[in-house]
């Protein structure tokens, strides 16, 4: 095992500037959430906290596509979290199971990665094109026909109120999974496409469409993730090697960037710091010592184990947890390692991890020779899901199983540039 | 090292030219299925719910309205017990668990023995850390008191392998939770009335001896017109108008509270008694049908795999 020392360095100080964000910005305008801050505890934690970094250490043996994914909830669930933990607003047993748990991933993606399925793979672009036009055209006629057009610019200025009354009637009208697919990944993914295959009307394309779905559906997650799209497309096209430093790199600018905006707009800062960084794990938080208290879900609180078994939880567990929380309507969701404790506790992070692993190496498999940078692009925003998804909701709402299916369909690099 | 796994998928469609491998796998899938079914244990639900009156207006919804329809006031009560988070938690109460553990219940067969037993056979009742395992066990995996997501109706839902014991626990626990309630609020309420009627009776005193003093003022000084002695009357006549009050009020509040303490529904309203199971809730053939698709896919995922080639790589 070779240590990136370069790699380390960029980790702490990424570290310490969440560290500083977090005590100087989500603990003073968020405390009331639950945050909690006690720099005594901080310099007795900080040690334990650091091997958050050994995850990172391990996934930087390998650059694979799984490597990048397992990069995206390091950084979204482990860092925060390890942060958390330092100052006392974490279990010091949570922040070590997911400390565990993701060593576990990393580990057994390492030793997976040794193991190579020999997959077919389908060398027709037109095929891959058929069916992603095809994706759009039947998602655009259904949201058309259900929504109509709506252009709604006033939305665009992110005011609270505006944004929940639109989501909520958006949520009330039962879109079901093709909508919630096309919402979530659509225009992301045109976007993406249209960026890397060069095609300005796509690109133009995307645009409109994700104005028009915006409109609708309010989800600030779609204008933050053509944003994320963007920004992982300018790092391939600065760095010559997409590593884990040059990644991170990009997450210190990233975090420096959102926070510069504290002195323009404070709320628009803290909220995108807090939403994004501390929430989905101070939720998570929440989940673990929620369900030490109550039973587990068994799975059944996700709709397709409970059509199956033909029983299900007897309560909504995000809304649950919000009222009983935050004292409203709120839907808390948890992300990965949370959603797998909530449904068996340990055994339910093992099976959570293990489902996982395999999903990794299943992209691992079909993306073996293909554009790199689409890859990427095709699952990144699924990936993020996680940070505070159930890997099974990921799966069906959030894109997950649509981004598998056309990742297979997608042909060899070499042959999409004869084609062309 | 590196292996590489060459998956032998055209085996899977070769079946169909070897019927008798596939009948094999359809059959023995449908036997272990059918087994699995059968040993699972089923699980029945007694279930009972109620209305606490006390919530916020936001969270009411339609049961506001359709309790004030019926002429209930949702919002008569501040009684701080009938606050859902709180009735969850008394039902999840050290004493309430105890009572239904330690409770003597007579199953079908005619078999007599505290409910401990049933739930926990191998256990013994008398061993302290058993009790208090089986006390969290229940609390956890056999009672569940849940707040409706789309109101503030808390259901209370008990599951066991008998449909007796379910609704008999279900019973106990719905019971006990809501005279636990009754008691406490009535407990407070006693208190409050046995202060207020207390201090009535020394306000009534007060009020007589001021009267009286007044009286007597008035009667010595029943011709004077001076403005002193005016005075003096004015200030009698003004404490006893504040003491008349403040005992008119709290009198009042009086009455009110003797009513409350007798009041055996302490702003909770039942909506559906607890119910004896008819049917099991699970497994239902759902479940085999499910376990019957999971065995055959899991039979054609070996059948792949074993049929695949695995190959060690070697380096460069």
């Amino acid at each position: 095992m070779t240590i990136n020392f370069r790699t380390v360095f960029f980790l702490l100080i990424c570290r310490f500037i969440i560290d500083i964000l977090y005590y100087l910005i989500s603990f003073q305008i968020y405390s009331y959430q639950g945050y909690t801050a006690n720099l005594e505890l901080y310099l007795i934690n900080l040690p334990f906290s650091l091997f958050f970094i050994f995850p990172f250490i391990l996934n930087d043996e390998k650059n694979n596509i799984s490597n990048y994914l397992i990069f995206i909830l390091l950084i979204g669930i482990l860092l925060p979290l390890s942060s958390l933990f330092a100052f006392g607003a974490s279990p010091a047993s949570w922040y070590f199971i997911n400390l565990t748990s993701f060593s576990f991933i990393v580990i057994v993606n390492n030793f997976m990665s040794n193991i190579h399925f020999d997959v077919p793979h389908l060398n027709n672009f037109a095929l891959f094109k058929i069916v992603f036009y095809s994706f759009y055209a039947i998602a655009t006629l259904v949201f058309i026909s259900k929504y109509g057009i709506n252009i709604n610019i006033s939305s665009f200025s992110l005011t609270s109120e505006l944004i929940y009354s639109q989501r909520g009637v958006f949520k009330d009208s039962n879109p079901g999974y093709l909508i919630l697919n096309f919402f979530t990944l659509g225009p992301p993914l045109l976007f993406a496409y249209s960026i890397v295959f060069k095609n300005f009307f796509l690109m133009v394309g995307s645009s409109i469409l994700t104005i028009i779905i915006f409109s609708t559906s309010s989800e600030k997650s779609l204008l933050f993730s053509m944003a994320l799209y963007l920004g992982v497309f300018l790092i391939h096209k600065f760095f010559k090697k997409v590593n884990q430093k040059n990644l991170l790199k990009s997450y210190i600018f990233m975090i420096l960037s959102a926070s510069s905006i504290y002195f323009i707009n404070p709320i628009l800062s803290a909220l995108f710091i807090n939403r994004l960084i501390f929430t989905p794990q101070l939720v998570s938080t929440f989940y673990y010592e929620y369900f030490q208290k109550y039973d587990f879900s068994y799975f059944l609180d996700t709709s397709i184990f409970s059509l199956f078994f033909g029983k299900s939880y007897h309560t909504s567990i995000s809304r649950e947890l919000g009222r009983s929380l935050f004292g409203d309507e709120t839907n808390l969701n948890a992300g990965l390692i949370a959603d797998g404790y909530s449904k068996l506790g340990m055994s339910g992070i093992i099976i959570v991890c293990i489902v996982f692993v395999l999903i990794l190496k299943i992209i691992d498999a079909f993306s073996n020779k293909k554009n790199n940078l689409f890859v990427k692009l095709l699952m990144t925003f699924s990936f993020f899901a996680m940070i505070n998804s159930s890997i099974f909701t990921v799966f069906f709402t959030s894109g997950l199983f649509l981004s598998i299916i056309f990742l297979i369909l997608l042909p060899p690099n070499k042959k999409i540039i004869s084609e062309k | 090292m590196s292996y590489k796994i060459i998956f032998n998928l055209k085996s899977l469609f070769d079946l169909r030219k070897n019927p008798k491998i596939l009948f094999k796998f359809i059959f023995l899938s449908l036997i272990l299925s059918t087994l699995i079914y059968f040993v699972t244990p089923k699980e029945f639900v007694s279930s009972a719910s109620v209305l606490p009156s006390q919530s916020d207006s936001n969270s009411l919804g339609a049961m506001a309205s359709l309790a004030s329809q019926l002429g209930y006031n949702m919002n008569q009560s501040n009684n701080p017990l009938t606050d859902p988070n709180v009735i969850k938690e008394i039902a999840r109460n050290d004493n309430v668990s105890s009572k239904i553990l330690n409770h003597t219940f007579t199953s079908k067969s005619g078999e007599s023995k505290e409910i401990f037993y049933y739930l926990y056979p191998e256990k013994d009742l008398n061993d302290p850390l058993d009790f208090e395992l089986s006390k969290k066990h229940l609390n956890k995996k056999v009672i569940n008191v849940y707040q409706d997501i789309e109101s503030s109706i808390i259901h209370f839902k008990v599951t066991t392998t008998s449909p007796n014991l379910s609704y008999e626990i279900c019973k106990l626990v719905f019971q006990d939770t809501i005279s636990k309630i009754n008691s406490l609020t009535s407990l407070n309420n006693s208190k409050k009335l046995s202060f207020l009627t207390e201090r009535n009776e020394l306000l009534k005193i007060d009020l007589s001896k001021k009267q009286n003093a007044l009286k007597e003022f008035q009667e010595k000084n029943i011709s004077s017109k001076s403005p002193g002695l005016q005075l003096e009357i004015s200030k009698l006549i003004t404490e006893i108008e504040i003491i008349k009050n403040i005992y008119m009020v709290l009198r009042g509040e009086e009455e009110t509270l003797a009513v409350e303490v007798n009041n055996n529904n302490n702003g909770i309203f039942l909506i559906n008694e607890p119910y004896l199971p008819v049917e099991r809730s699970f497994p239902k053939t759902k479940y085999l049908v499910f376990l019957f698709l999971f065995l055959n896919l899991s039979f054609a995922g070996l059948y792949i795999l074993k049929n695949s080639k695995i190959t060690e790589l070697i380096d460069n």
